[in-house]
């Protein structure tokens, strides 16, 4: 089983436990790459032989376990993020106590390295890096047919997460599988090209999710062409969890070199107005969308709004609304 | 200290018939000498005390409380700007207002009374600073700098502008002051708004105090009789008090609002 890439301090560790199956009755898994951690879980149910259980609490199966029931059947019990187990000392004595053939497995989210229970538990706890690109590209072109570039396109809108590249991959397989008869004559080579043209068509119609970037300023870009689209992009912003206050503020900003830009009569636009080389190009695109007067306008919104939201007399996710109705 | 007559007079007061708030607020503009009032209070009036200079955050507030309970000398906290103390760190304050340590005397210093908890004002004797006259600046002046100059005493109200008009020296700024008032509804907009970099938005000392500015621009409005232009300068001095406001904002407004007056006007 090829891991190469993570960097826990047990992880190799954990892979000759696994081989050798000498592994600790309790394990805990922590780190973004819940689907390493399942590759590494269903390994270890296969070297042990029990079957994997999902469980709320491990509280919840400790009355179990003290029972010792004949017919009582061993699992590999997984939680995820029991704080209960993580803060009660007694709890954990007792799981020793009686876990007999069992085995723990905890999911962690977030591991505070400041607490009793990382720093009793260190040698069980095993961090899951996220995957190197080059690993991550090995895992998607076992899953899948993808040339390197798509693969890079596919690694990038999952944000380099496994997890999620599986996911998207899941949706490109179906979709080639229910649209491998529909293709055309010249498409039937062996499939790669085909795969190819459902991964592009996926992501070109939002079924493959693309995470809105630097929205917030593709969202000001549109204000300032007088574009309908800004509301979609004021969307977008909002659900990155884009301040109303940046958005406001990189608005005022960008209007204002506009402005400047739009009314300087002297060739050394950058001497006039104090703005870099940089900042003129950027205010040069929108010139001529609106009037000075109406630049005017939208920095003084842009300052009652903020004001406004400081002094509690304007609601904060109401202001960008505000604007946007009252400059388009 | 200079100035603050009637307030020390009260203050001697109260330590000479023994009746000094345990804790209490001084409430004054940046500058106008609230820390060294206490200081002063301490040395004249407290005799035999210790002094001592708090922090304002969580830790430092609930360091002094547990020292407070525990003295043994008469001592004196100064809990200083204390207008960006927590939300945790008023409240642990709440105690010691309550029940204040037999030994200890609690001095806050605030510019805004309102930048604290009800809770505490209420069980605080709140001392408001005095007006410094034109007499009293000129004399912090000559005291200060050895300097002799009657513009200190028209543009400064507190000895904390003083410092501010000296460091930027007040010929150069007056001069530069009264050039933007010649030209600021003039000049081309792409350049206009360049005024701004020689004001401070966010302390620097080399540029000039932006409530200094916009006081300086009153003062040469006035002589020009241009009473408009000192509504729209007084209306972003009393914004400059809103907390967190985006200064940067605040003074292109008023660039925005003085031209648009002046248009109006001619």
């Amino acid at each position: 089983m090829d891991t190469g890439g993570e960097k826990s301090m047990d992880a190799s560790a954990l892979k000759a436990q696994i081989q050798t199956n000498k592994l600790d009755p309790l394990l805990v898994f922590t780190g973004d790459e819940w689907a390493v951690q399942d590759i590494f879980i269903k390994q270890i149910s296969k070297v042990k032989g029990l079957e994997t259980k999902r469980i709320d609490s491990i509280a919840s199966v400790v009355g179990k376990l003290k029972s010792r029931s004949f017919v009582q059947k061993n699992y590999i019990y997984i939680a995820r993020d029991d704080n209960e187990y993580m803060q009660n000392d007694k709890l954990q004595a007792l799981v020793k106590e009686s876990i007999g053939n069992n085995m723990f497995i905890l999911l962690l989210t977030n591991v505070d390295k400041r607490l009793k229970f990382y720093k009793t538990y260190k040698d069980n706890i095993v961090e899951f890096e996220p995957l190197k690109p080059m690993v991550l590209k090995k895992y998607i072109q076992k899953q899948i047919a993808l040339s390197d570039s798509a693969c890079d396109k596919l690694m990038e809108v999952c944000e380099y997460d496994y997890g999620r590249c599986l996911l998207e991959i899941d949706k490109i397989k179906r979709y080639f599988a229910n649209t491998w008869n529909k293709r055309n004559e010249r498409e039937r080579d062996g499939g790669i090209s085909w795969t190819h043209k459902c991964f592009e068509k996926l992501l070109e119609d939002g079924t493959i999710y693309t995470p809105p970037k630097d929205a917030i300023f593709e969202f000001v870009d549109a204000i300032l062409d007088r574009k309908i689209k800004c509301f979609d992009l004021y969307e977008q912003c909002k659900a990155v969890g884009e301040a109303t206050l940046v958005m406001i503020s990189v608005l005022y900003n960008n209007a204002k070199a506009v402005l400047q830009v739009q009314s300087c009569e002297s060739k050394d636009v950058s001497k006039s107005t104090g703005l870099t080389g940089f900042q003129i190009m950027n205010a040069r695109k929108h010139t001529g969308q609106y009037r000075n007067g109406e630049l005017v306008n939208i920095m003084k919104l842009c300052t009652k709004c903020e004001q406004g939201i400081k002094t509690g007399r304007i609601e904060e996710q109401f202001a960008m609304e505000y604007i946007l109705v009252n400059v388009l | 200290m200079i100035g603050q007559v009637n307030l020390l007079k009260r203050m001697q007061n109260l330590v000479d018939n023994n009746n000094f708030p345990r804790f209490c607020i001084l409430v004054g503009d940046k500058g106008s000498g609230k820390k060294t009032l206490a200081h002063h209070v301490h040395l004249q009036c407290f005799k035999d005390t210790v002094f001592t200079n708090a922090g304002t955050s969580v830790e430092a507030i609930r360091q002094v409380i547990d020292n407070s309970y525990r003295v043994t000398i008469p001592t004196i906290y100064l809990l200083a700007d204390a207008d960006n103390m927590s939300v945790q760190a008023k409240n642990a304050l709440l105690k010691v207002t309550e029940e204040p340590p037999n030994n200890a005397y609690f001095i806050m210093t605030l510019q805004d009374i309102n930048n604290t908890l009800d809770t505490i004002k209420s069980r605080a004797t709140i001392f408001y600073m005095e007006q410094y006259t034109p007499k009293e600046i000129l004399e912090y002046t000559e005291i200060t700098y050895k300097e002799n100059n009657d513009i200190y005493g028209d543009l400064c109200a507190t000895p904390g502008d003083v410092d501010l008009l000296h460091r930027v020296g007040a010929e150069d700024f007056y001069m530069y002051v009264e050039k933007v008032a010649d030209n600021i509804a003039t000049v081309n907009g792409a350049n206009v708004f360049k005024i701004v970099d020689k004001i401070a938005l966010k302390d620097e000392l080399d540029k000039y105090d932006l409530k200094m500015f916009w006081k300086v621009f009153i003062s040469v409005c006035a002589k020009r009789d241009d009473w408009q232009l000192i509504t729209v300068t007084s209306s972003a001095i009393r914004k400059l008090g809103i907390k967190g406001i985006n200064k940067q904002m605040l003074f292109d407004e008023w660039i925005l609002e003085v031209r648009k007056v002046w248009m109006q006007a001619h």
